[in-house]
């Protein structure tokens, strides 16, 4: 039996997989994939909680983390259009994608 | 229009005065026409209601508008014509008219002949709406716009460095009457303004009546503080009136606040008729009897009016006997004349003041119109360069004769008339007025204004002539010159009971002098008064014949032997000195310490001092900063992560 205990526990798993990914890659490409990763655990988080709703009996079903994981889903596709473009600037800019390299925007 | 409406004498000097800045400049004949027509077309306008005036007592005409309203406060621009404003606005207007004649003559080819033209009409202008003024809102601007004439005109020759200064101290020191008068007007405004409420702000006749009616004290009291303070009849009257009074001592320069005046003779000559000598320091005066309700019921008011008044008259009147410029002996005698008149309203008797202040104005702006034209003539100030001028100018001096005659009290000529009610009043002077200052001190003024009086005349006009390339180059005045002498020398004349008979006087007495006041009784033309006044004309005027005509006194060996009291009083007094020694060591020094106090605290330590501060501290938080997106991604994470260690 899967529990809703054993969706979260991989959920957490893959969040600080991608946490680790942001806090460790120095490549942005690989930076902009951890981030995804990230939301995909929140995602994974959502639909769990949304499956092992419970509710009065005869009381339909709600589909709210199915859909708030749509939004997400369509936010992070738009969020990544950008950051790539940012990141092929980068590259044909400052012939790099090592965000260690990018630090002119400072004091 | 209604051609005899009151509004055309505010209005036709203002036009004139706005035509001539923006259009005619360029054509000095026109700008002096459009002047002239204004001056003489408010006198008509005026003059037309004179019957109605003679006629009634009290207030012929009044009318005005509502030019601001807030709040509770309605402040109201118009005109009063009683007989008090209407005696003034034919003073103002008759002299006015002539002087503006004279000055066609005396400032022929001045380059800045339309200037001068405009700044007489602004100054027609303002003293009219002083005099017409029913209300202190209104008398206040029309106040300063007095003193803003009165500062162009003294600065006509403004190239010239002593007459800008001038024209500074006369409006600095007019300044200074200023703001007390300000103060007072609003206290008396504030203690009143429940009383009488309904009128316009500041209405001369509402307040009149608010201070006379029973127990207004306590609601006086209530409308300034609330209930707070317990004002004392004495103490408010007091107070209040002495405020008040300040803006006369400013504009009718009396002591201390006299110094400008001497001064302001840089103007040029008919200025120096006009506005100080005939009009505008006649306007405090004038003030005072429009205001008398004020000083009326408090004795200490009214011996404060009456005591700077008597001691005015008597400083000047000592100063006038040192001085060597012809002007300025007329400056000082202006000033002395005008403490007799305040005096006499101290003395509450207006009727005497507003008198001598009308027969006043029509010998001193003959003196000075008689000054400019010797000045003209000669092309100097100083009367020790002239001498035996009558041969040279003989209409004109004979008519300066005429005026000095008028000035010193000799009958049948105006100011015997004038100048014998107000000594009268000071012979039997009220109780609380009853001391050697004023039952002494004008009599003996009488004897010093013949003394210099008939210096000047001697000196100028007669005994053989000092300077003889001077004396050579000297010529009569031309006619447009002369001829408004002559007007103001028959005035001179007749001004009194000759041109009017005993019962006009008697009635022009009556219509001056509010109702409440005590009645005077004047002597006229008994042996005891002629007999008085021919005495102390001949003690002064003797002495001046022993000195400088016959030269039996050598004024030299006098001066001599006064040694320090000559000295003292040439200085002035040393007034000029001491608030010169105030400026420099008081005033300098308490600015200086203002603007050290401005330098290092207020700019060095609250303004640069939190620049500074804010630009360290950015410095430091800027550090923060780095630029590198793996610091911040951990600098989140570790904020992320604190928020849920406190919720959890």
């Amino acid at each position: 039996m899967i529990t809703l205990q054993h969706w979260l526990v991989l959920s957490g798993m893959v969040f600080t997989l991608g946490l680790c990914g942001v806090m460790m890659r120095r490549n942005v490409i690989l930076v902009l994939m951890s981030i995804e990763i990230m939301l995909n655990a929140a995602n994974l988080a959502l639909v769990a909680f949304n499956k092992h709703l419970v509710v009065a009996p005869g009381a339909p079903v709600p589909a709210d983390g199915q859909v708030l994981v749509f939004f997400t889903i369509a936010v992070a596709a738009a969020e990544v259009a950008v950051a790539l473009v940012i990141a092929m600037l980068l590259f044909r800019r400052l012939d790099t994608v090592n965000v260690d390299d990018v630090a002119n925007l400072r004091w | 229009m209604d051609l005899t409406s009151p509004w055309l004498i505010l209005l036709l000097p203002l036009l004139s005065a706005a035509v001539i800045t923006l259009f005619t400049q360029k054509s000095p004949r026109l700008s002096a026409g459009i002047s002239i027509a204004a001056v003489w077309g408010a006198f008509a306008v005026a003059a037309s209601h004179l019957p109605a005036v003679l006629h009634g007592h009290g207030v012929v005409l009044e009318g005005h508008f509502t030019w601001l309203a807030a709040g509770g406060h309605a402040f109201h621009y118009g005109y009063l014509i009683d007989g008090l404003s209407m005696i003034m606005l034919m003073v103002v207007t008759g002299v006015g008219g002539l002087i503006h004649v004279y000055a066609t003559g005396y400032l022929h080819g001045d380059p800045g002949f339309s200037r001068f033209f405009a700044c007489m009409s602004l100054f027609m202008f303002s003293m009219l709406g002083i005099v017409l003024a029913g209300n202190f809102f209104q008398i206040f601007i029309h106040w300063e716009l007095v003193g803003v004439s009165s500062y162009l005109l003294i600065g006509y020759y403004y190239r010239k460095d002593s007459a800008a200064a001038a024209s500074n101290k006369a409006f600095l020191t007019n300044r200074v009457g200023d703001f007390g008068f300000m103060l007072g007007i609003l206290l008396l405004y504030y203690a009143t303004r429940d009383l009488a409420a309904g009128a316009g702000a500041g209405d001369f006749r509402a307040m009149a009546a608010a201070v006379a009616s029973p127990g207004w004290l306590e609601q006086a009291a209530m409308s300034v503080g609330g209930g707070r303070w317990v004002l004392t009849n004495e103490h408010f009257l007091w107070v209040a009136g002495a405020l008040t009074f300040m803006g006369v001592m400013g504009k009718s320069a009396q002591f201390p606040l006299h110094v400008w005046l001497p001064d302001a003779m840089e103007g040029p000559t008919p200025v120096s008729a006009l506005i100080h000598a005939a009009t505008m320091v006649a306007a405090g005066v004038y003030l005072l009897g429009r205001i008398l309700f004020v000083y009326a019921p408090s004795e200490t008011a009214l011996s404060i009016v009456a005591h700077v008044g008597a001691f005015t008259a008597f400083f000047a009147a000592t100063i006038a006997t040192t001085q060597f410029d012809i002007k300025r002996i007329l400056a000082f005698s202006t000033l002395s004349q005008l403490g007799y008149m305040v005096m006499a309203m101290g003395l509450a008797g207006t009727d005497a003041a507003m008198f001598h202040l009308t027969t006043h104005a029509f010998f001193k702006a003959l003196l000075f119109l008689g000054a400019g034209a010797v000045i003209h003539a000669v092309h100097t100030n100083d009367i020790r360069e002239m001498g035996g001028l009558i041969r040279k100018l003989p209409v004109t001096g004979w008519m300066f004769v005429i005026a000095t005659l008028a000035l010193c009290g000799v009958p049948p000529l105006s100011g015997f008339w004038s100048k014998d009610g107000i000594l009268h009043l000071t012979h039997h002077p009220p109780e609380y007025a009853h001391t050697w200052l004023i039952t002494l001190l004008p009599t003996l003024t009488a004897v010093l204004t013949s003394y210099y009086m008939a210096r000047l005349v001697l000196l100028t006009f007669f005994g053989a002539p000092r300077d003889q390339q001077r004396f050579e180059h000297a010529h009569e005045s031309p006619p447009n010159m002369v001829l408004p002498m002559a007007a103001l020398c028959v005035l001179s004349v007749v001004g009194g009971p000759l041109l009017l008979g005993p019962e006009v006087l008697e009635h022009f007495r009556a219509v001056t002098r509010p109702a409440g006041l005590p009645e005077h009784h004047y002597v006229h033309l008994d042996g005891e008064t002629v007999l008085s006044a021919l005495l102390i004309f001949g003690t002064g005027a003797g002495l001046a014949l022993l000195a400088f005509g016959l030269r039996v006194i050598d004024p030299a060996r006098v001066k001599a032997a006064l040694g320090p009291v000559h000295r003292f009083i040439d200085n002035r007094w040393y007034v000029d000195d001491l608030y010169a020694w105030i400026v420099e060591n008081v005033q300098q020094n308490a600015a200086r310490l203002c603007d050290a106090f401005d330098r290092w605290v207020i700019i060095g330590t609250l303004v640069n001092g939190s620049a500074w501060t804010t630009r360290a501290a950015g410095a430091v938080a800027a550090r923060v900063q780095t630029g590198s997106v793996r610091a911040y991604a951990l600098v989140f994470l570790a904020g992320v992560a604190a928020l849920l260690a406190l919720n959890l």
